[in-house]
This record gives structure tokens, sequence and C-alpha cells, in this order.
């Protein structure tokens, strides 16, 4: 697999893992804009932000599926390395899926207790029994200056502020121990008196005079100060006259704090279901890219490990085919290099054993042929010698008499001549046999067409190619059609009483090669098991005419096709040749 | 320099007709400035969710835009500003008030529920841009109101990604706008 066809992985993998990373950005992002409230649903931002989350795990999923899609059809068409790549791949699925499903679990089971914990009752019942015990201080404190501030009791105890307002102060505290601040301003809003905490000490009270009763709540730093304000007239001068309470040092704080606890209580508890589910989906909406890219990432690794192991089968396979100048290239530094470089010096080997073995081979060869030459030569000079030796023993003994003998023997010298002449060209044809020059043709038509040759040739033997399928060959024609013609021959010399010859074929299929098979069976004498190793070498025959080449041109026609050919055979009931040729791929 | 009112509030009636907003726009002290009120309020609601101690959110989301004329009108009309204002509503059950927190964290508290609501569910002369700035025609003011009964804090607020959850969101309304001190076109 290759995210950028012509590159090396390691850049698809630094990709991925780009990838992944600014995925892990995005999660982290997200996380901190709902933390810090930065959401906002018709934002483009936020638009972008969620078409990008559904974009990137969609895309991710289809580059998957057309890896898989890739990978199936290798696989339909035996591609080397396919079903190791797919185990290789399950495993990789499996390692991933059996790491994250526990967490997955672990997670949702995670925000399942959470959330039923924070939503435990008691924690509710807390809240709204700490609210209510602060409402309750509140507001009894509010009650209580309202009272106070209203009673005769306050007025009377206000009789003496002009003689002694420190009097006054204590009296009040004594009367109503609830009340710690005192402050007294006169008709013109100067201060009189002022008494109780320093920090609650009000500096004007021109903007309170045409408010009678209780003031609104004032909070100041960690006080919070109620009051109350009213307004008394005292031997003839008007006074207004403060009275107020300082709640508990941060009184303000705590019940903000307890307020917006519940508040968030209340919506949590409002919402808890929904809440669940949302982020239970966000948990599978940001984990299936990072499942997605562990697949990707599986796919990555399996193409780098397999590689190597694919050339090495491929290169194995161009070595059995006889290609011994394969070699592996590898940059990796690894056990599989090793064994790449092992494979590499085991060719080179191989190829140097082969280079001895074919010059060994070709030199016992030529020996081979030269004795068999050299006697084949030999046999008509023999004769040759024989009628020249007459002629001349003749001409010198009884001149008269040699016109006799000049005749036949000169024609017998002739006829020598010729054979070692036709023997030399046969050999030259052998020798200079061209290469195949491949061409699509009907099997089943040059079949037909060598056929009827000797068919016209030889009436009392029957051919019968029914069983011949249509079948193109990519082959060179004349060459496949010289094959046919040595085999019919030799198969209709075998038969000189007459018989029959079958020729069929099928379809096989050997490693990874379609081949074609063509069987061509006679019933003529067989061949004795004595020479049946000896059919398919040059210059050996059994026939008086024979030159002893065609058997050896079919092998050599067939190997050039990278074509087998081989026979079965019964002395008395025939012989069948089989020849298989590959089809193209 | 302080330009007095120099031209009285236009209002819109909504330009669709599903549209739940008021708006009204004009140019006051140099200033454009935006007026929107919901029509239809949803007091009931509102003031069960208050009472039971949650908070209300009101978004009043204001667009100025200048129409696009010639050859390149399809590509739509220019925004030139855009702003949101939002307020917080909620019951201080110490004061027994309602009371409305603007964003820069001042608080009016209100008794009555008439004048909560009226401080509460409509904008009054927010300004939006200086009236200097801009060309005296082809200005437009769409405006529209994104009410939560409930605003959701963080980490809930994740649940506002299902459409259910957004509220109550009006559609946009249009106003024109002339400022005749502003620059010629």
């Amino acid at each position: 697999m290759r995210l950028f066809p012509g590159r090396p992985a390691s850049i698809s993998l630094l990709v991925l893992v780009l990838i992944f990373v600014l995925l892990i950005g995005l999660i982290v992002v997200f996380s901190q804009q709902i933390l810090s409230n930065l959401t906002r649903m018709d934002s483009l931002g936020n638009s972008l932000a969620l078409l990008a989350a559904v974009f990137l795990p969609l895309s991710l999923f289809a580059v998957i599926a057309f890896q898989l899609i890739h990978l199936w059809r290798e696989r339909a068409a035996r591609k080397p390395g396919t079903l190791l790549k797919t185990r290789l791949l399950v495993f990789f699925a499996l390692v991933v899926l059996l790491s994250s499903i526990p967490q997955a679990l672990l997670s949702v089971n995670f925000i399942n207790s959470t959330i039923n914990f924070w939503l435990k009752a008691g924690i509710g019942e807390a809240l709204q029994g700490g609210l209510s015990i602060s409402l309750d201080y509140y507001h009894k404190m509010v009650e209580n200056l309202n009272r106070f501030g209203k009673s005769p009791l306050l007025s009377s105890l206000l009789r003496d502020l002009e003689r002694n307002p420190q009097r006054v102060w204590k009296n009040i505290t004594e009367a109503n121990s609830l009340i710690n601040l005192f402050q007294v301003f006169d008709a013109q809003g100067r201060e009189v008196f002022f008494g109780g905490q320093v920090e609650a000490r009000l500096q004007d009270v021109t903007p309170l005079r045409d408010s009678m009763g209780n003031l609104p709540k004032e909070d100041r730093e960690k006080l919070s100060i109620l009051r109350n304000i009213s307004r008394h007239s005292i031997a003839g001068r008007s006074y207004f006259v403060i009275v107020g309470t300082v709640l508990t040092e941060g009184f303000n704080d705590q019940a903000t704090s307890l307020t917006e606890s519940l508040e968030t209580f209340n919506q949590l508890a409002r919402y808890k279901r929904l809440f669940r589910l949302v982020l239970t989906g966000f948990y599978f909406f940001f984990s299936l890219p990072i499942f997605l890219l562990s697949i990707l990432i599986s796919l990555l690794l399996t193409e780098e490990i397999i590689q190597p192991i694919v050339q090495l089968e491929e290169a194995t396979r161009r070595v059995a085919e006889g290609d011994f100048s394969v070699r592996i290239l590898t940059r990796s530094e690894d056990e599989l290099s090793a064994l790449v470089g092992s494979f590499n010096r085991m060719t080179a080997e191989l190829s140097a054993s082969r280079q001895k073995l074919l010059k060994a081979e070709k030199i016992s060869a030529w020996q081979e042929i030269a004795q068999r030459l050299a006697h084949e030569i030999k046999n008509p000079l023999t004769p040759i010698k024989l009628s020249a030796q007459r002629i001349l023993k003749k001409a010198q003994s009884n001149p008269q008499e040699c016109q006799k003998i000049l005749e036949p023997a000169v024609s017998a010298i002739i006829r020598e001549v010729e054979n070692l002449d036709r023997l030399l060209v046969e050999f030259r044809e052998f020798a200079r046999l061209p290469g195949p020059r491949p061409e699509r043709f009907n099997l089943r038509d040059l079949v037909e067409e060598v056929a009827a040759v000797y068919r016209n040739l030889s009436a009392k033997v029957r051919f019968d190619c029914n069983r011949l399928q249509n079948v193109t060959l990519l082959a060179d024609r004349n060459q496949m059609k010289q094959v046919f013609a040595n085999l019919f021959k030799n198969a209709v010399q075998a038969m000189p009483d007459g018989g029959d010859i079958l020729v069929r074929s099928d379809i096989v299929k050997k490693d990874d090669c379609q081949y074609c098979r063509i069987w061509i069976k006679d019933t003529g004498i067989g061949i004795s098991a004595a020479i049946r190793e000896l059919v398919f070498n040059p210059y050996f025959t059994t026939k008086k005419e024979g030159t002893g080449l065609g058997l050896a041109i079919v092998e050599r026609v067939v190997f050039d096709h990278k074509g087998v050919i081989w026979f079965e055979t019964q002395v008395g009931s025939g012989t069948t040749f089989i020849i298989d040729l590959p089809l193209e791929r | 320099m302080f330009v007095l009112a120099l031209s009285l509030l236009s209002f819109s009636l909504p330009a669709g007709a599903d549209s739940n907003a008021l708006l009204g726009v004009g140019v006051q002290d140099g200033y454009v400035t935006v007026s929107l009120r919901l029509i239809e309020e949803p007091r009931h609601l509102l003031l069960a969710r208050l009472q039971e101690g949650l908070k209300s959110e009101i978004i009043f989301q204001l667009r100025l835009y200048r129409k696009q004329k010639g050859p390149l009108s399809f590509l739509g009309d220019h925004l030139l500003v855009e702003k949101r204002v939002s307020q917080l509503a909620y019951r201080d059950l110490f004061e027994n008030a309602y009371v409305v927190e603007s964003p820069d964290g001042r608080k009016s508290r209100f008794e009555r529920e008439e004048e909560f609501f009226d401080c509460f569910l409509q904008l009054t002369g927010a300004p939006l841009a200086e009236a200097s700035g801009l060309p005296s025609r082809d200005l437009y003011v769409l405006a529209r109101i994104i009410l939560n009964p409930v605003r959701i804090a963080p980490p809930l607020n994740i649940i506002a990604f299902f459409p259910s959850q957004k509220g109550m969101i009006t559609s946009w309304v249009e106003s024109t706008l002339t400022t005749p001190g502003g620059r010629k076109p």
C-alpha cells in the first residue's frame, strides 16, 4: 500500500503519523473549547470543525475500503504475498480491536459511573439543604432588621443619642444581639455617630434619604452588609439612623458558590440522559478515526513486512524458471535483509555453477554429436571406398570388364554422397534452428492443417481431431507445425498396417500457470524399453531412412516455448506423446 | 464629536412570516444603533426555569451589510460588522429578585416580572458601528435572537451539538439604514 505511489513507504507512514497527531490535536482543542465555553453553535469555526470531524473518518474509511478491495482483487488474481498480507492485516486489526474494546468499555463505564456519582440524590439534597439554611439565616437577619428598625424600642433607645451616643450603641447591641452596625447622620448628611466594623461604614447617606426601611444587601469584598434606615426626631432635630448586620465573613462567596453548584446540579439532572448519550457518542466519534488510522498504519506496515518476502518469492520463481541473473535490492539492515543477501549470494553461486555445467554439457553434447556425425559420415564412406577400389581394381586387371561395373559403382558412390549431403543439410538446419517468433493462432486449425497432409499420404491411417479444443496459442506457428508434422510422421511410420491417431487437448494448471496439454496418441508398435531414454537424442533413429533429428527438433521447439514434452508407451499397443504449452497470463 | 440624533429609529417587521423579532435601526450620537426585541416571549417557560434555580441566556446577533452592486453582486453583500450581545438572567433567591447580567458583568435587579422581561428580552440602542466611516446608502442590518431558556454551562454544553437543545432561534430580520453623515458612495 502506498498513499503516494512511487514514493518511499516512510513518507506514507509519516503522513499517517501527522494525521494521527492532528487528530489528537483536534480532540484536545475540542475538549478545551468545551471546558472554556467557547462553543458557539452557529459559528463558522464550529461548523468547519464539525465538517472536518465528519470528513476525516469518512475519508479514512474510503481509503481503507479502497485498499481492502484492492487486496481482495490481488487475492483473486493470486498475486504473491496476498495471503500472508491478509493474515497479517487481520492480526493487526485484531490487536487494535482487542486493545480498544476494553478501553471503550472502561471509558463508557467510567462516564456512566461519574455521571451517576455526580447525581447521587444525597448531593442534590445537601446542596438544597445548604441553600435553605443560608436563605433561612439571611431572611432571619433581614426580618430582624426590619422588625427592629420599626420597633418603638429603637425610638426609646435613641432618646439619649445627643447626650451619650456610645451608651445608645451599647444599649442597642444589648437589646438585639444580631445588630452589629449603628450609624447616625444629621439632616444635613453629616455623620453624628458610627459604631461597629469600620469596613462596613457608610460614607454618604444622601442617596438613601428617600429610601426608608431595609436597604438591599451590599457586598464589599468579603463582607455582606444588611442595613435598615429610619428617620427619627430627637429634641426637635431630625436624624437618619442606620442599624445593620454584617453577615458572616465570606457569606456572599459561599452563597454564590452554593447557588451555582445547585444550578450545575439541576442542569446535569435535567440533561443527564442526553449528556451521557452525547458523551458516549463523542467518545466513539473520536475513537473511530483513531481506530481507522490504526488499520491504515497496519496496512502500511504489512506492506513493508510483505514486500521483501514477495520479492524473494518472485525471485525464487524466476530462479526456478532458469533466470539466475535475478538479484534483490534491499535498504534495510534487519534479518530479512540478511536473508535477501544470502539469496543473492546463492543465486550468484548457482549462476556460476550453471555456467560451468552448461559449458561441460555443451562440450559433452558436441563430443556426442561429433561422434555420431563421424559415425554417420563413416557409414557411407565404406561403400564409397569399396566402389572406388573395385573400379580401380577392374581398371588395372581387366580394363574391358571395367565398363560393366563402372555404372553401378559410380551410382553407389553418388547415392552415398547424396546421403551425406542430406545428412549435413539437416544437421545445419538443426544447429541453426531459430528462436520462436510467437503469433496467435488456433490450435485446432493448425492440427487439422497438418493432419490433412498425412491423411492424404496414408489412407490406412485415421485421424481423430474432434476432441481438440478451440484454444488460441501464442507460439511460433511454423515451428509448431513442424512439431506436429514430425509427431504425425512418426505415428504413421509406427503403424505400417494402418491405425488410429487421436489428438486431443485440455487446459491444465501447474503452480500459478495455465497450460494447454495436447495428447497425440497412435495405435502403433510402441517404443521398447531399451530405447525409451534415447528417443529425444539427436541422430538416434530406428529407421533406415531416418536422420534421428525429428524428435530432437520437436523437444527443442517445445523447450524453446517454455513447454514440456514426454511420452507414455506400451509395446504393441501404441505411444502417446504429451505436450504442455504455457497459455498467455 | 457627538452628533445628536440624525435620524429617528426605523423599525422593521420581520421579513419572514415565521419571524419572531422586531428590529429597529438608527444613527445616534455618531453610532449606528440597533434595537431588537422578541415579539412572542416565552415568559412562562423562562419563569419556570428561573424558579428552578437555572440561568437563561439571550443572544442578540447583529450584522451590518453593504449591498453589493454591479458585476460582483453575485458574490453576495459585503459584511461590514458583526456583533453578538448576550445577556444572562437568573433569580436571586436571597433578594427575591430577577437579575439581568450583561457581558461586562453589570447586574440589574428587578422585583417586578414586567420590568425584568423588558430588560432581558430586548436590546435597546446598542451601538453597532461608527456611522462616520460608513457609506451613506446601500446599508442594511440583519439581526436575530437566540434564546436559551436554560444556559448550559461547560462541560454540559456538549449537548448543544444536538439541534433540539439549541433553544429558540428567530429568523433573520432585515432593516435598511441611511447614514446622512456617512461617506458619499
